[in-house]
């Protein structure tokens, strides 16, 4: 930082002998120019009095300038800031240096710390004896409150700042860009590399714009940052060079990938709560319209005195009838499977009661159930109903879809256990796999299985519920394979599992 | 006598359909698909006997009616053939898929059977208008009140 004052005098020292402009006429000019300045002066003794202050001094510190001009900067100065000031004035006076500037605090009239950057420099008489020093101060206090909150801001979110150099290509960019985008871009080159390859097109669209029409540069993409896709929003200005041509741009990035994951989560709700309201009201329908229409038939046909189907449709209205509050009853358990309580559960004796109410099932298909007693023979955390809901839901669709062999499997790892269903039935084709998990898919008719299509979607919802899996693949050389996971052991691992998911 | 194809994967409105032919008095020749995979194969071993008119379910398992309209329309021999839906749903999006994948007609099953004669009644009058078209331009005659609607909601 070069010395206002002590250059002011200088120069108006060399333009004197130039100009003949005296002594006289220097001390004049600075006089009025140390006046009238707007950054705060002082002039202060080798003891540290106020010899003279200018306007714009007083007014930083709140005192009169007698106040001042009766006191020292010593009386004024922050206690912690004092010892390194004075050992500079020291530093100065021996000659140990020519001048010094330092960040220090001063205590205004009304008791207010003010933070300023100090520039102090000597002046001195014809024989080189210091006469006085030359205090040049400006207010920083507002400035770096400023400055130390947009820090703490910027370190607490996930903004980047980063400045574009059109012409070379190259880049640089704050922390926060290398927090967002996973590594430091150098070059405009090492940004388009992380682009995702549908957003890299928009991107350079964007910039060129930007460079083209002088406007603001505003753009939300994709980046591949090892393998996870983080979405994030560019926003940026032009920067021009002297004559006004765009040389560069300058802008911030901020991180979306959490706001953009909690939109995708609320759409995929809202989806599939659409898609359930749009089957509930269809497959509801279905056996009412069955209903009405065999009674019309009924009806039409008792008036011709045929008799011929009347038992019949009178068969199938009650049949639909029970379809419909089978189906309500479903729907019933579906909704309310949230509001299972845990408990202390044995999965042995749950599924020993399962294998007992599917006994009439079982044996009408003459199909047999093996399971390993000891491997079942334990206790977990769990909704009893939605256990029961689960395991009499797999075995019951295995029993139902001509398994004979139907084989049920347990695996415990470290903190969860599978359960697996085995058959060999009809099976699944591949492709279905997935589908068959949302309420209502059915991939075989009504009328020759049966069901209201939301065992599957039930059983989907009670284990995701409690933070476990669920699936089904291909068993060899025919039927299926349905298995789900769960926690083990008491809240402690749900516990953990949880903060996973998080 | 009328070919038809119905792909319906409830056996009642199989029976309720048959009935309601027998009943309007409207001579035609039922065939029956259970969902749209079943229906497509039935047309590729129809030998290029194929039939005048489909009436097709949306909901069934495996192929619904509105992916099985589109593989339909782009086959290159059978794509002219008439299809009119005849669902449960009166969702808008399947109203416009519907019409968006060149299906002809939209109707909504009604509840009573009196009500399922006059839907095969609009049927018939349908059949003898297009009947006189050649067949490659009958794939276009919509029945557009539907799709009005639809227009005016989206």
């Amino acid at each position: 930082m070069f010395l206002l004052a002590d250059l002011m005098k200088n120069i108006l020292k060399k333009i004197g002998d130039k100009q003949n402009i005296t002594d006289a006429d220097s001390d004049r000019i600075f006089s009025s120019a140390f006046v009238n300045t707007s950054l705060s002066m002082a002039l202060v003794s080798l003891d540290g009095d106020f010899l003279k202050v200018n306007k714009s001094f007083c007014n930083l510190l709140g005192y009169t300038e007698n106040e001042l001009l009766s006191t020292n900067f010593q009386s004024i100065t922050h206690p912690e800031d004092l010892e390194e000031d004075l050992q500079n004035v020291n530093n100065l006076a021996s000659g140990k240096i020519k001048s010094y500037s330092m960040e220090k605090r001063y205590f205004s009239k009304n008791g207010k710390c003010i933070l300023v950057l100090l520039n102090v420099s000597p002046v001195f008489n014809e024989n080189g004896d210091i006469l006085f020093f030359i205090a040049y101060v400006s207010d920083i206090s507002e400035k770096d409150r400023l400055e130390k909150n947009l820090e703490l801001i910027v370190d607490n979110s996930n903004i980047g700042f980063w400045e574009y150099d059109i012409r070379t290509g190259d880049c640089v960019s704050s922390d926060g860009i290398e927090n967002i985008f996973g590594i430091k871009i150098k070059h405009i080159e090492d940004f388009y590399k992380i682009i995702h390859p549908s957003d890299i097109e928009n991107v350079k669209a964007e910039l060129n714009k930007c460079v083209s029409n002088h406007s603001d540069y505003l753009c939300e993409y994709r980046i591949l940052v090892k393998n996870k896709i983080v979405y994030s929003r560019a926003i940026g200005r032009p920067i021009f060079d002297k004559i006004g041509n765009v040389c560069g741009i300058i802008g911030f990035n901020i991180d979306l990938t959490e706001e953009m994951s909690m939109i995708n989560k609320l759409n995929s709700i809202n989806q599939d709560l659409e898609h359930f309201n749009y089957v509930t009201s269809h497959d509801l329908q279905e056996p009412l319209r069955s209903i009405s229409s065999f009674a019309d038939l009924l009806e039409l046909d008792i008036s011709r005195q045929n008799y011929e189907n009347a038992a019949r449709y009178c068969f199938l209205i009650k049949s639909r009838c029970k379809r419909m509050s089978s189906l309500i009853s479903d729907l019933s358990v579906y909704s309310k499977c949230e509001r299972y309580k845990s408990e202390n559960v044995n999965v042995l004796e749950c599924l020993i009661e399962v294998v007992d109410i599917l006994d009439p099932q079982i044996k009408e298909k003459s199909c047999i159930v093996e399971f390993a007693k000891r491997d079942f023979d334990f206790s977990i955390f769990y909704p009893k109903n939605g256990l029961f809901q689960i395991l009499q839901n797999l075995i019951g669709n295995a029993v139902k879809y001509d398994g004979e062999n139907i084989e049920v499997l347990c695996e415990r790892y470290y903190d969860y256990a599978m359960i697996t269903i085995k058959d060999n039935g009809i099976g699944i084709e591949k492709e279905f796999c997935d589908k068959i998990f949302k309420p209502f898919v059915r991939l075989n008719s009504k009328d020759k299985y049966g069901g209201s299509g939301l065992g599957l979607s039930t059983c989907k919802k009670i284990v995701e519920l409690n933070y476990g899996n669920i699936g089904v693949y291909q068993n060899e050389p025919k039927g299926c394979c349905f298995w789900f996971t769960f926690p083990l052991d008491s809240s402690k691992s749900m516990e953990k599992i949880k903060r996973k998911m998080k | 006598m009328i070919d038809i194809l119905l792909v319906e994967d409830n056996q009642d409105d199989v029976e309720l359909t048959k009935r309601a032919f027998s009943e309007s008095g409207f001579a035609v020749r039922l065939n029956f698909a259970t969902d749209g995979i079943e229906a497509l194969k039935f047309l590729e071993d129809s030998e290029k006997d194929y039939p005048d008119l489909i009436l097709l379910d949306i909901n069934m398992p495996k192929m619904n009616g509105i992916e099985f309209l589109s593989s339909l329309r782009k086959h290159d021999e059978y794509n002219y053939i008439p299809v009119i839906f005849l669902t449960t749903s009166e969702s808008e999006l399947d109203i416009y898929n519907v019409y968006k994948n060149h299906g002809n007609c939209y109707v909504v099953k009604p509840i009573g059977f009196k009500e399922f004669i006059e839907v095969v009644e609009n049927i018939k009058n349908y059949w003898l208008f297009i009947s006189k078209l050649p067949k490659k331009q009958r794939k276009q005659v919509l029945n557009n009140q539907k799709l009005d609607n639809i227009k005016n909601i989206i």
